[in-house]
């Protein structure tokens, strides 16, 4: 079995993780929003499970674990407040979340 | 292994995790604001008495995630008095407001927090330092989005809160990416999460600093990723503004101190330039940008981060000046302190009618309707800008000494400009309590809090041995 070289893994890491960053800045619709931001942290899961592959030790898988929980949990919070925010202004539309300026 | 000393030493984090669970039961089984409160000081003030005993004389590693020691010692006992003071705050606005809003399980959030923020003091690990800050961004994300004292559903407070929230979420998410990009790229270059020098000849590591630096930057509101910090303190009810300003931030502040400490130290003289560039920009742009604030939250966002600023200097300074670690132990206090107080005083004065009413113009006459409160906010406001006789001003003066042991000068020229420029806006506010009364309107409950900081803050700013003598020294 040949070995995947570890910059392949990077790049495609940090691509997955620019996907994301892109789409929390333009996407207006706030699901997208989370969704976006679930890319970003898988991204960086990837380079910790891609460490851990390269230096044979467990600490990246465990990473890998508290990242998904962490996105869970955030996620959980999040579509909380999202169902707020519906409730007072019938749409999901980032835009519409202006009312502080200054 | 985990024996008994072990056990000694991961007291005060078990307290405050049973404090969170056995307030959340609490509120489960019976819904009382009080109660609830109750609970939520009682297990703090245990943990705080028992501090003293659970630390061992030696510093001990408890596991390879965290390290207990004098340094742990010193900041748990601030961020457990800064979350008990954020907590009669919290308590003070229930009982202002009859509204019927369920405030129990805020103190369960509270609690959470605090418990984040303790294993960032011990943090000697990557694992640890993401395990903390997402247990303080979490729970913080629900308290800022908290329906705190609003009438429900009509209120713009609620509203402002829910957008405040949702921003911050967000927000400090892509902080997180970042951050943990940042530590991926270092564990994939040293194969070990723990805070330790990198091995030479790496490639990675500067990103994976570069990366950590920008999420830590998010997270603290430095200039220029600061956007976030204003809308936060404006929209989230008073007490979480308060606690958002000084617990999470101290925290970061606090394990960064510690991995600089411990590892990335020669690594980062290739990232001083944009260190240095981080905290004169936010020293400069936070006071400047401070100045056409009209709304008091606001301009104590601005505030925050022009201090923040001042704070970089120590982390600058960390490998030549001895008394770095000291200078930025005590700066954090003394920004506590005087941040609490200027929150409790916001929370006393602003919100006493119906509506919350956060402009300046809010004080006016301050000083002829209530003496006291007065003096304490002309205080807050001196230490804020680093008046002798107040605490902000031995903070100051320790950053100064570490900055002048370390020879920064261009940065000291920089603080010098800042403090400046942040003495106006401190001085116009005072000129606005000073002005003749202009309409008459009540002082909120909760004064009491601003006395008691108030007073902590002149006591330590004439007498800090006491405080000194406990300063770490890693």
């Amino acid at each position: 079995m040949t070995e995947l070289p570890v910059e392949h893994g990077l790049l495609f890491a940090a691509a997955l993780f620019c996907i994301g960053l892109v789409g929390v800045l333009i996407r207006r619709n706030l699901i997208f929003i989370l969704m976006s931001l679930e890319l970003m942290l898988n991204a960086t899961a990837f380079v910790f499970v891609l460490g851990g592959a390269l230096h044979g030790n467990a600490d990246g898988q465990v990473m890998f674990l508290m990242i998904l929980t962490l996105a869970a949990a955030e996620i959980a919070v999040a579509l909380a407040l999202v169902v707020h925010l519906y409730r007072r202004y019938r749409s999901l539309d980032a835009d519409r979340l202006e009312a502080m300026k200054g | 292994m985990i024996g008994a000393a072990e056990l000694r030493a991961l007291l005060p984090l078990m307290l405050v995790a049973l404090t969170a669970i056995g307030t959340l039961l609490l509120a489960g089984f019976r819904r009382d604001a009080r109660l609830a409160a109750l609970g939520y000081q009682g297990g703090l003030l245990l943990t705080l008495l028992t501090l003293p005993w659970a630390l061992p004389e030696q510093p001990l590693e408890v596991t390879p995630l965290l390290r207990i020691d004098g340094f742990f010692g010193y900041f748990a006992a601030l961020f457990v008095l800064v979350a008990m003071a954020v907590g009669l705050m919290m308590q003070r606005q229930v009982r202002s407001k009859t509204s019927g809003e369920r405030v129990e399980e805020s103190y369960v959030l509270l609690a959470i927090c605090l418990l984040g923020a303790l294993v960032l003091a011990g943090a000697q690990h990557f694992a640890a330092l993401f395990v903390g800050l997402e247990l303080i961004s979490v729970a913080s994300f629900a308290l800022v989005a908290y329906p705190c004292g609003g009438r429900p559903s009509t209120d713009i407070r609620q509203r402002n809160s829910l957008e405040a929230g949702l921003k911050y979420l967000v927000l400090s998410s892509v902080a997180s990416g970042f951050l943990l990009f940042g530590i991926g790229c270092l564990y994939l270059d040293s194969g070990s999460l723990a805070f330790a020098p990198l091995p030479p000849s790496t490639s990675l590591a500067l990103p994976g600093l570069a990366l950590l630096l920008v999420g830590v930057a998010f997270k603290l509101a430095l200039v220029p990723f600061h956007f976030w910090s204003p809308d936060i303190y404006q929209g989230a009810p008073t007490p979480v503004a308060a606690l958002v300003a000084t617990l999470s931030k101290g925290a970061l502040f606090a394990v960064m101190l510690r991995y600089l400490w411990f590892g990335a130290l020669q690594e980062l003289e290739t990232l001083v330039p944009a260190v240095a560039l981080l905290a004169s920009l936010s020293m400069l742009g936070g006071n400047l940008l401070a100045l056409r604030q009209r709304d008091i939250k606001r301009l104590l966002a601005y505030s925050s981060i022009a201090h923040l600023g001042y704070l970089l200097l120590v982390l600058l300074a960390i490998g030549h000046a001895g008394v770095a670690i000291e200078a930025g132990a005590f700066y954090v206090l003394a920004y506590s302190l005087t941040t609490l107080g200027a929150f409790a005083l916001i929370g006393c004065v602003c919100e006493a009618g119906d509506e919350p009413d956060y402009r300046l113009e809010a004080f006016a006459g301050l000083i002829w309707r209530a003496p006291l409160l007065g003096a304490s906010l002309m205080l807050i406001l001196l230490s804020l800008a680093g008046i002798p006789l107040t605490v902000g001003f031995i903070g100051k003066f320790y950053i100064v000494a570490a900055g002048v042991d370390a020879g920064l000068w261009w940065l000291l020229a920089v603080l010098v400009a800042g403090s400046a420029i942040g003495l106006y806006y401190y001085l116009r506010i005072i000129l606005i309590m000073l002005a003749p009364q202009s309409e008459p309107s009540g002082i909120g409950g909760g004064r009491w809090l601003v006395y008691g900081l108030t007073l902590l803050l002149v006591l330590l700013g004439v007498y800090p041995l006491p405080v000194l003598q406990w300063l770490p020294v890693l």
